[in-house]
């Protein structure tokens, strides 16, 4: 009554059987048939791959008394005995249950016996990466020369955790995970000898969510037999997932593209309701904004789609800029992160969706002409920032320099002014916050440009004018130059979101002067400091600096 | 096919499609060996899994063919009894200890009760003494019926070498074994783990689905509606909300905590900071609830009013989405989302709520 699992039932018992990794397959059947099999290997990989199944194998297939090439026969007594668990000389040992290094002196103790029936006494150690650090000392000398009628295997899903000690002293296999084609014929395979009729859609989903494990697959579809019968759909197998179905996921992208919170939000919980995973749903949404990514950047060839699909996606990808899609995967990454279960996951997808179509409807118009209140930048707390701006204003906005000595003076800050009247607070602020990047950005174009740059400093900025003070009439003539000007509008205008017109302006200091000025103003130091820009955010008020040098 | 007979119907709310995956499964006779129960807190995993348990350990032939427990054989009163000896159920904290009455308060204690506890102590964990003792416990066959079950409550609380020391257990456990593991979410396990069992997930259920089983239990249709449309699929919440009025005071004072945050001024919330970080253990229900609000208002923002989930802050919502912009109410979200986040990982609860009420928009 109890039915195996089919996983279990379906455990390959020869080579042949094995799905993928012929890279190791390979190599361990050359060499049985040559007799050079190593003393002991490790078999290291992702889950469901075929370390454990390879392992027992190879223990059936060193011990076996058939001709070499036809090892294990799986008819000879040992093959038998081997196979059917009752064997004294095939040890598997489970050392995640198994961990201390009394573990390990019981078995260096049994290694000296010769084996009862079999050629060799093989040890399977399954999860060696749970031994204890003792444990793996004790069984270093072991490993390294043990008698000649023992051999070692060890299989691990964390190679890393294995000291390098045990490492240099086993021939190491990575298995790999096994691909889509594979994974999709072989379960095909167990279907049409099993009796089950499935859709190859199903069989293909299946195989995509096993993610190159065979176990998952296999267990799977298991699962979708005792859930429905042995009709397999597509529809099933999405239901038991709890993924979207590719239409749902692609409108959904489509709310994204368009910048539509309502509409996307809408189809999320419309999906949940509807008994979709929210999990399942991000990284569907995910992998579907990889293909747009893909393509943008001109590696559509790497997609595994149809060709209508594929125009389709491409289409798509025209519609949306670059830089927003790397944004809006960043959102839903982070959103795919976060450990929630099914109920909690809905949150993140649904604020990850809303910040990327805000942040998708803000691009285009960039820096907010009359947009409301200034909490329309990214940073968090966007509130008017009072001195920002006046840095780069120059000599008539700063007021006279205090003495630098121990003085405590009084100065009284107003409410920050909002705007003044001519300077639009945003593109300033971005200028200055970017400025750096913005001469990198020069740099790139031209060195020249950005040598001259270096001389330079934003003085003003309206909405579509920047002022660029200079110190030497020579760095301005050289910059008025109508391409080098047309370069730097076109980078500026980049790095603002909007177009811009460049003006120079002389200013009547040296640069020395200013260089020397700027940190002398301890008014202006502190109003930038942040802590104080929060502090009169909140509605606090300088009354005193007290310098403290 | 054998499938399409009906089956008699599991005493379970909502979950229909996995008490049909597992029905199914053991009145065909295709079970699996190792069953991963997989949903939110108070949704219903371990009730599942403990009824599952019942019809697979149940004498009555008859009722196990069709998938169901007869409820009245001694087997079926060992297992609600949780005495019976081919069953073990292992819980976290309880650890084993199972008064009902523990049992009870705990799986209603609210969402956050869980995440709490695991918060709370990194300590509750399963140790790998626990585990040794369920695989000493397979190794025997079974005393009374054709299996030992093993329920493992929240397999997530395993710690890292007990569920290591689980893997091949789970992977070849004896013939007449069965494990039941239950899970708020499987990335949480090791995939080794996970690609060992058949996954079931367990969705929340739909809210007409638990105000009809309230209703079933007494409550007025208004009521009921109400409270499931509250506990957002939950349904050990929402049952355990109808029987304690505790639980339903809370939330009120929980959103009266809210409400007065935002009409509060800096200096103010500053003050309330203080005030509520004196209750540390109260804060993950607070904050996922204050989640949960702000979630709300958000969807009202976007026009999106239909999936609110408290519906009994329409008002103050659509207050909330008229004056603040989609992007006011997107960064109140996520600063309270981190804020959560940073309290699990035992940041200073004061600060922590200082910064984000002080995030939060003026009213």
């Amino acid at each position: 009554m109890a039915a195996q699992a089919l996983y279990r039932r379906w455990r390959p018992q020869t080579f042949e059987d094995v799905v993928g990794q012929s890279h190791i397959l390979q190599t361990l059947r050359n060499a049985l048939a040559t007799g050079r099999v190593a003393h002991a290997y490790l078999f290291a990989g992702p889950r469901g791959t075929g370390k454990t199944t390879i392992a027992r194998i190879l223990a059936r297939a060193v011990n076996c008394t058939a001709a070499p090439e036809r090892r294990p026969c799986g008819e000879c007594a040992v093959c038998r005995s081997l196979a059917e668990g009752r064997s004294l000389d095939l040890i598997e040992i489970d050392a995640a249950s198994h961990t201390g290094v009394d573990n390990v002196r019981d078995l260096i103790e049994k290694v000296q016996f010769a084996p009862s029936e079999a050629q060799y006494k093989v040890y399977i150690i399954d999860e060696v990466h749970m031994l204890s650090t003792p444990a793996f000392n004790a069984l270093l000398k072991t490993l390294e020369e043990p008698p000649p009628h023992a051999l070692f295997f060890l299989a691990t899903t964390e190679a890393h955790k294995i000291p390098a000690t045990i490492l240099s002293r086993c021939q190491r296999f990575s298995f790999q995970r096994i691909p889509l084609s594979d994974m999709v014929a072989h379960l095909t395979h167990i279907c049409a000898t099993e009796g089950f009729e499935a859709e190859p859609a199903a069989i293909e989903l299946i195989g995509r969510y096993a993610q190159g494990g065979l176990r998952d697959a296999i267990s799977l579809l298991d699962q979708m037999v005792a859930f429905g019968g042995e009709n397999i759909t597509l529809a099933q197998v999405q239901s038991v997932l709890g993924t979207a179905a590719d239409a749902a996921v692609e409108v959904l992208a489509e709310h994204l593209v368009l910048g539509d919170t309502a509409g996307g939000l809408r189809l999320i919980n419309q999906a949940v309701d509807a008994g979709v995973d929210g999990r399942q749903l991000v990284n569907q949404l995910l992998e579907y904004l990889r293909s747009l990514m893909l393509i943008q950047n001109g590696s559509g060839g790497l997609l595994n789609v149809t060709a209508e699909t594929q125009s389709r996606l491409e289409t798509q990808a025209r519609r949306i800029a670059p830089a927003a899609l790397v944004r809006a995967i960043k959102l839903f990454t982070e959103a795919a992160q976060s450990q929630r279960s099914a109920l909690q996951m809905q949150l993140p997808l649904e604020l990850a969706l809303v910040e990327a179509t805000l942040d998708l409807s803000r691009t285009p118009q960039a820096s907010g002409d009359g947009a409301p209140g200034p909490a329309h930048r990214a940073a968090p707390s966007a509130h008017p920032a009072p001195a920002i701006p006046s840095r780069p204003v120059e000599t008539p906005a700063a007021p006279p320099p205090l003495s630098p000595s121990r003085s405590e003076a009084a100065a009284e800050v107003a409410p920050p002014p909002r705007s003044e009247a001519t300077t639009v607070e945003g593109p300033v602020l971005d200028l200055v916050s970017q400025w750096e990047a913005f001469l990198a950005a020069v740099n790139q174009q031209d060195k020249r440009v950005g040598g001259l740059l270096k001389d330079c400093y934003p003085l003003e900025a309206t909405v579509n004018q920047v002022t660029l003070g200079v110190y030497y009439s020579f760095h301005q003539k050289q910059l008025e130059d109508t391409k080098r000007r047309g370069l730097l509008e076109d980078v500026l205008s980049r790095t603002l979101g909007s177009p811009v017109r460049v003006q120079f302006k002389l200013t009547p200091k040296t640069k020395a002067e200013m260089d020397a000025e700027r940190p002398k103003n301890p008014l202006q130091e502190a109003t930038d400091d942040p802590v104080v820009k929060e502090a009169v955010r909140m509605g606090g008020k300088i009354t005193g600096i007290s310098l403290d040098t | 096919m054998a499938s399409l007979t009906p089956l008699p119907t599991w005493p379970i709310v909502g979950h229909t499609a996995a008490v049909r995956l597992l029905q199914r499964s053991l009145a065909d006779g295709h079970l699996a060996h190792a069953y991963l129960l997989v949903g939110p807190p108070n949704v219903g995993k371990t009730t599942v899994g403990l009824y599952f348990a019942q019809a697979l350990l149940c004498e009555d032939e008859a009722a196990r063919s069709q998938g169901v427990a007869c409820g009245r054989c001694a087997g079926c009163r060992k297992v609600r009894e949780r005495t019976h000896p081919d069953l073990r159920v292992i819980e976290p904290d309880g650890g084993g200890e199972d008064d009902s009455g523990a049992a009870a308060g705990e799986s209603g204690d609210g969402a956050g009760a869980a995440r709490s506890k695991r918060k709370a102590a990194s300590r509750v964990q399963i140790k790998i003494e626990t585990v040794r003792e369920v695989q000493r416990d397979l190794s025997l066959r079974p005393y009374q019926g054709a299996r030992r079950v093993v329920l493992l409550a929240q397999a997530d609380m395993l710690n890292d070498s007990a569920e290591n020391a689980l893997l091949k257990t789970l992977e070849e456990p004896p013939p007449y074994a069965l494990l039941l593991l239950t899970a708020e979410d499987a990335e949480t396990l090791l995939p080794t783990t996970v690609s060992r069992c058949q996954q079931v997930p367990l969705n929340p259920v739909p809210v007409p689905t638990i105000a009809e089983a309230l209703v079933a239990q007494g409550q007025s249709p208004d009521d009921a509606h109400r409270l499931a449309r509250l506990s957002g699929g939950r349904v050990g919440w929402a049952l355990q909300a109808a029987r304690d009025a505790n639980l339903l005071s809370r939330r009120v004072t929980y959103l009266e905590n809210l409400a007065r945050v935002l009409r509060a001024p800096a200096v103010e919330r500053l003050a309330l900071a203080e005030e509520m970080a004196k209750k540390p253990e109260t804060l993950p229900d607070l904050l996922l609830l204050w989640q949960g609000w702000w979630r709300d208002a958000l969807l009202t923002q976007a026009g999106c009013g239909e999936w609110v989930t408290n519906i009994d802050q329409r008002p103050l919502l659509d207050q909330a989405a008229q004056r603040r912009s989609l992007e006011t109410l997107a960064q109140a979200l996520r600063a309270t989302r981190q804020t959560a986040d940073e309290l699990e990982r035992n940041a200073n609860p004061r600060l922590a709520l200082e910064v984000l009420f002080l995030s939060w928009p003026d009213a």
